[in-house]
């Protein structure tokens, strides 16, 4: 009994050390695996036409990360870098384009194995997303005001491309000099899950977003105004106002909050026909809001590029100014709030 | 009782024989904002390629070959090999040898790879404004040729020498 135990055990062991082994054979030259699979969460794909700034947005992401970027080159679409942290990890990623889209493939290799996991690939598709949207951020507040006032724009010195690190820094003297924002602060608590040394960093990334918007809707109003004293009255006297809230389209401005993103304030343009709602967010193809209506409720499909889609209600109040609500992910995991305001 | 040891064994053949990637390698960690502001600084009024030169002429500056250059995407990467012999950790060594600690071992060389990478501070088509970020790794050798420590360099003094080098070169090259 116990011979039989014993040989069962050296099996065991023999087999358990040869199945992570790293030997030289035909294996080792030619990959291992499923490689479908493995490829299908190493690609992400993005809604852009625009392969530098995928590749660039790609190269800031990796030193976010601590990478140092060791190769480029935008011909053919490709970053290589590494990461030394006692540890060595390599990556190189490709950028390439079909149609309207980017596809971007990661490969990693840590020490002297390829990272096969899927949680390190999504790990860093998460930090990219993050990168495209602050870059796409930008792109969204100086477009959306030149979409509202052209002429306006003319006129007005904006610095709406103003960086979003100086807002990092004020964000982290307020927490030494001990005047943060308290709601912020908790909010931030419960943003990563009660978890104390985290809770700095997320207050500092939500703080610094907040400062940027407000920094960057300011001159929005400015320009909204100037507009309505010379060019084109925002909202003529003349117009029922009543009529607002039975017809939503229009230009709104949106703030989204949970999940991987925070404090989104974009534009969004709703059409209504009928009861049949859709929204384009202003300069950013990756989004679209479907939707229908049913008296002072509507209910929402959002379609985000390479995001799982997402659902929910709203309410929009009775004068037809504020629409109120969630979004849900599909598979329920996160959610968060997703109101808007009427803009025209 | 005996095959217990056995099944010790066989857990940690399991459990340390492959080799995993830390949970947090490739997620942001909360220094990353930090190691950001370090790296980083922005410059207006010039080009990207103004940029890119005065760097890559800081970058021979401090002795380094160049091994990449991208202007496109605006990356220059440097590297250059240097002694690595710290005397307290050689007489830490010797010292170890003699209470007969075997043969010691100390750092001999380490390679040191800059890279820079620029990026435009706006979306802008034409940005005068560039955000310039420099991160620095280096790998060292013992005297057995062993690989001791590979690790990111983070050193302020390091940096801020690197950006007022660069001021200075980018001030100058406007002038002319």
């Amino acid at each position: 009994m116990m011979n039989i135990y014993r040989n069962l055990l050296l099996f065991l062991v023999l087999a358990a050390l040869t199945g992570c082994a790293a030997n030289y054979s035909k294996q080792q030259v030619l990959a291992s695996g499923s490689q479908v699979e493995v490829r299908s969460y190493q690609t992400r794909t993005y809604d852009t036409d625009n392969k530098i700034r995928v590749l660039r947005a790609v190269m800031s992401t990796l030193q976010d990360l601590g990478f140092v970027i060791d190769k480029a080159d935008d011909v053919i679409g490709i970053v290589s870098a590494t990461k030394l942290n006692r540890y060595n990890l390599s990556m190189s990623i490709s950028v390439r384009p079909s149609g309207q889209q980017m596809i971007v493939r990661a490969n990693a290799q840590y020490n002297l194995t390829a990272i096969e996991d899927p949680g390190p690939y999504q790990d860093f598709f998460t930090s990219l997303d993050k990168g495209l949207f602050l870059d796409d951020n930008l792109l969204a507040n100086s477009a959306s005001t030149q979409n509202i006032r052209v002429e306006a724009s003319k006129n007005l010195e904006t610095d709406i491309g103003e960086d979003a690190f100086a807002f990092y820094g004020q964000a982290e003297k307020e927490i030494t000099a001990g005047t943060y924002d308290a709601n912020l602060w908790a909010k931030a608590f419960v943003l990563v899950e009660g978890d104390e040394q985290k809770r700095k960093a997320k207050y500092i990334e939500l703080r610094a977003y907040q400062l940027y918007n407000e920094s960057a809707t300011a001159p929005a109003k400015k320009q909204a105004t100037a507009a309505t004293k010379n060019i084109l009255p925002v909202l003529p006297p003349a117009v029922d106002q009543s009529s607002l809230k039975d017809d939503i389209s229009g230009i709104w401005k949106s703030n989204i909050t949970g999940g991987e993103i925070h404090n989104r304030n974009r534009v969004i343009t709703f059409k209504q026909t009928g009861n049949t709602i859709s929204g384009t967010w202003d300069t950013d193809p990756f989004h679209k809001i479907t939707g229908v209506r049913e008296g002072d409720t509507i209910k929402f499909d959002w379609i985000e590029g390479g995001a799982m889609d997402k659902e929910g209600k709203w309410k929009i109040s009775p004068d037809g100014f504020k629409m109120e609500g969630r979004w849900t992910r599909i598979d329920g995991i996160r959610s968060g709030i997703f109101d808007l305001s009427r803009i025209e | 009782m005996r095959y217990s040891w056995g099944l010790l064994l066989f857990f940690t053949v399991v459990i340390g024989g492959c080799v995993t990637i830390p949970p947090d390698a490739l997620k942001l960690s909360p220094s990353s904002l930090a190691d950001r502001q370090l790296q980083t600084r922005i410059y207006e009024d010039v080009t990207e390629q103004q940029i890119l030169s005065a760097s890559v002429g800081i970058i021979q500056d401090l002795g380094a070959n160049i091994t990449e250059s991208e202007t496109d995407l605006g990356l220059i990467v440097g590297e250059k090999m240097r002694d690595a012999t710290d005397p307290g950790q050689v007489v830490g060594a010797i010292i170890l040898a003699l209470m007969g600690g075997g043969a010691g071992t100390w750092d001999k060389m380490q390679k040191i790879k800059f890279s820079l990478v620029t990026a435009p501070a706006s979306s802008e088509q034409d940005s005068k404004r560039w955000v310039v970020r420099l991160t620095i790794q280096r790998i060292v050798w013992n005297t057995q040729n062993q690989v001791s420590r590979r690790e990111a360099v983070k050193d302020p003094e390091i940096f801020q020498g690197f950006f007022e080098k660069l001021d200075k070169s980018l001030f100058l090259e406007k002038q002319s």
